[in-house]
């Protein structure tokens, strides 16, 4: 199959050589057992084109703050799934009831998961292999591999008019040192119905290193309601890469908040599209960064359609030598009248050595538009530790109160109480360990 | 004694060639209000940072011993919890933390100094309504950020409203009246005198008269030039408002220069 690339290819150092021949080599292995001949094509055309593309560099515009060499340090592999007891799970667990599924290692453990064959009326999970819908099938590197390694998907269907009450919990546990996780999702909210997707990524222990590779779709039907919360909260000596594409119908509301507390290095991107008229979706982040964390979370939001609404707060806290990234991009189509587009990107530095890159940015072809994009990047005030101070307030629990009001802000976008509350304190368990 | 400054001299911390106080005596017995007044550029203000222990000033000279303990050896938060109370000339904001969360955390840490249990968050609203009630201030005071969106007026207020929960021994108010009108500086006179007791002294430093004449202090110092220049009762400041300060400066420098 002939492949026709609309970037150019990378130059590729010997390591980076090295590691696409290894991810390469595990794709050959999983073709070789295959017997979906369709999706054996599509990890033949995604290897061709990682091999032709490359990796990305310094040298790439996207890539500029986030490198990759240090990923690239470790052969990561997909592993048979290492053993976990429910007891040994719950401690990662929230209170509140959810309609929970368990991935050890990326493999489905049913022991672990909520009960699937009583699902609520309108609510469908299906465990299938990859379908070609499920594919990204584009360029962008992390996707490429995705498709490279793509094996079994998770595809969530809620119908038309279903109210799903429970939230739809996804729990992406990593147990091994060098596990792979390659992860396939698609939910699909026909119109007027309403779904709560909170998603997990963890780490077992402290030390193993591990790969998550993420790639989520979301289509939100019209006049649908999405509430999405992803929870990144691996340890230190792990990477995880996400990307996730999400198109809304007319009328439809997609909120997606981000919150970002572990990994070596992290990246967490959204491509949205508002498709349909009087769209509304609202995107968010909390990062945590400390120690040599690199932390990235980035937009793209597309304004296809006049009368669309988009909302963007992403609040980082750095500490140490930790370095954040944001990267956002608002762009609205040419008769894409009426849009509203606000993207704000805050950041608090709570040390010298920290730092945070910042790229917030606008592209407008339509002439009746509101959008607006800011970002600002600080310390924190020293008039306000020394307020609490004469109040009485310790300097270390002066910082942290400061901080964490800063921080949380973003969290007043998810509706529901218990829910918060609990990210609340997962966000707190690890600000207080950066204290 | 309750506050015992003497031979009191600072600088700015970043430059130590600007002096602001050179000498400073002060003695401040339990229960007694005393006022600090002075033109601008006197020292009052460094004076009230000084003693809450903002780190922008350094001392170079001199001792000031509170309730029988070295002051200065004592961070800011340590002042705060041995009943040393700031009251700000400009109330800072900080947005996202309610002022219940802010309050319930200082008044903890004061309770902590003096071995009380931490009060939890119903002792604390009961403990904190009773203060609103008696201050006459808004019922939804504790559920706003701290001073976030208030007006120069309520910002004030809300000191005054943290200083009758922190019950200190001694309360600074830091020109406290500046940028008041006449209905909020009732306001703020009201909730000194409502908290005035035996075992709590007050300093308060200001610019003007009108303060002083709710608050109606027991003694009153005239601060020049980094100095104690002249002490009095309270008719001392109808002496000043009729004669301004040109008088005193004259015959300081007068001193100074004989």
């Amino acid at each position: 199959m002939a492949v026709v690339l609309q970037n150019k290819p990378r130059k590729q150092s010997p390591v980076a050589q090295k590691t696409i021949a290894h991810y390469v080599s595990l794709s050959e292995k999983i073709n070789v057992q295959a017997e979906n001949q369709v999706l054996v094509a599509k990890r033949q055309a995604a290897q061709k084109k990682l091999q032709s593309l490359g990796l990305p560099t310094r040298r790439d515009e996207d890539w500029q703050y986030t490198s990759l060499t240090p990923w690239m340090q470790e052969q990561y592999e997909q592993k048979l799934p290492g053993r976990v007891s429910f007891e040994q799970l719950s401690d990662f667990l929230p209170a509140f009831e959810t309609l929970r599924m368990v991935f050890v290692d990326g493999v489905y453990a049913a022991e672990l998961s909520s009960d699937l064959a009583a699902l609520p009326k309108g609510l469908d999970v299906e465990q299938t292999d990859a379908t070609n819908a499920a594919l990204a099938d584009s360029e962008e590197p992390f996707e490429i591999l995705h498709d490279m390694l793509a094996e079994r998907q998770v595809k969530i269907s809620v119908a038309k008019g279903a109210m799903i009450e429970l939230p739809i919990h996804l729990v992406y546990l990593q147990t091994q040192a060098q596990q792979l996780t390659n992860l396939t999702l698609q939910v699909e909210l026909a119109a007027g119905s309403q779904a709560t997707v909170l998603q997990q990524a963890i780490s077992f222990d402290e030390n193993n290193s591990s790969f998550v590779n993420g790639f989520a779709q979301f289509s939100i039907g019209e006049d649908a309601v999405c509430q999405q919360v992803m929870v990144q909260d691996m340890n230190r000596k792990s990477f995880y890469f996400a990307n996730q594409r999400i198109q809304q119908a007319a009328r439809s509301h997609f909120n997606t908040l981000y919150i970002g507390l572990g990994g070596l290095i992290s990246r967490h991107q959204n491509r949205l599209t508002l498709c349909g008229e009087h769209a509304e979706a609202s995107q968010n982040s909390i990062v945590l960064g400390a120690g040599k964390q690199v932390m990235d979370s980035r937009t793209q939001t597309d304004h296809n359609v006049p009368n669309g609404s988009s909302q963007q707060l992403h609040k980082f806290v750095l500490n140490d030598q930790a370095r954040g990234v944001f990267n956002g991009m608002i762009y609205v189509a040419k008769g894409a009248q009426k849009t509203d587009g606000q993207m704000d990107n805050k950041n608090l530095l709570l040390s010298n050595e920290a730092k945070m890159d910042t790229k917030p940015q606008l592209e407008i072809y339509a002439d009746d538009v509101k959008c607006s994009h800011g970002c600002a990047s600080g310390q924190i005030d020293e008039d306000q530790i020394f307020y609490c101070q004469a109040r009485g307030i310790r300097r270390p629990d002066a910082v942290q109160l400061i901080t964490q009001a800063f921080l949380l802000e973003p969290l007043e976008t998810v509706g529901n109480f218990a829910i918060r509350e609990w990210l609340k304190s997962l966000v707190n368990r690890r600000l207080i360990a950066v204290r | 004694m309750l506050l015992k400054v003497e031979n009191l001299h600072a600088c700015v911390a970043e430059d130590e060639s600007k002096k602001i106080l050179k000498g400073l005596n002060l003695e401040v017995k339990p229960g007694e209000v005393h006022a600090i007044m002075g033109p601008n550029g006197a020292g009052k203000s460094t004076l009230s940072s000084v003693l809450a222990g903002r780190e922008d000033y350094e001392i170079t000279e001199g001792t000031v011993d509170f309730d029988g303990e070295d002051l200065l050896e004592m961070d800011a938060e340590e002042r705060a919890r041995k009943g040393l109370f700031l009251a700000f000339q400009y109330p800072v904001e900080i947005p996202g933390v309610s002022n219940k969360l802010f309050m319930q955390t200082a008044v903890n840490a004061v309770r902590e100094e003096r071995g009380l249990p931490a009060l939890d968050m119903f002792d604390f609203d009961e403990f904190a309504q009773a203060k609103i009630d008696l201050l006459n201030m808004r019922k939804d005071l504790l559920d706003r950020s701290v001073n976030v969106g208030f007006s120069g007026g309520e910002k004030k207020r809300n000191d005054i409203f943290q200083m009758a929960l922190l019950e200190p021994k001694l309360c600074i108010l830091d020109e406290t009246d500046s940028g008041l009108d006449i209905d909020a500086l009732k306001v703020v006179a009201n909730g000194v005198n409502s908290l005035r007791s035996p075992d709590r002294s007050f300093i308060v430093v200001t610019h003007y008269q009108r303060l002083l004449d709710y608050i109606k202090p027991d003694y009153v110092h005239v601060l020049i030039d980094g100095q104690i220049v002249k002490s009095g009762g309270f008719e001392l400041v109808h002496e000043l408002e009729k004669q301004g300060y040109d008088d005193i400066i004259e015959s300081h420098q007068a001193q100074q220069a004989g």
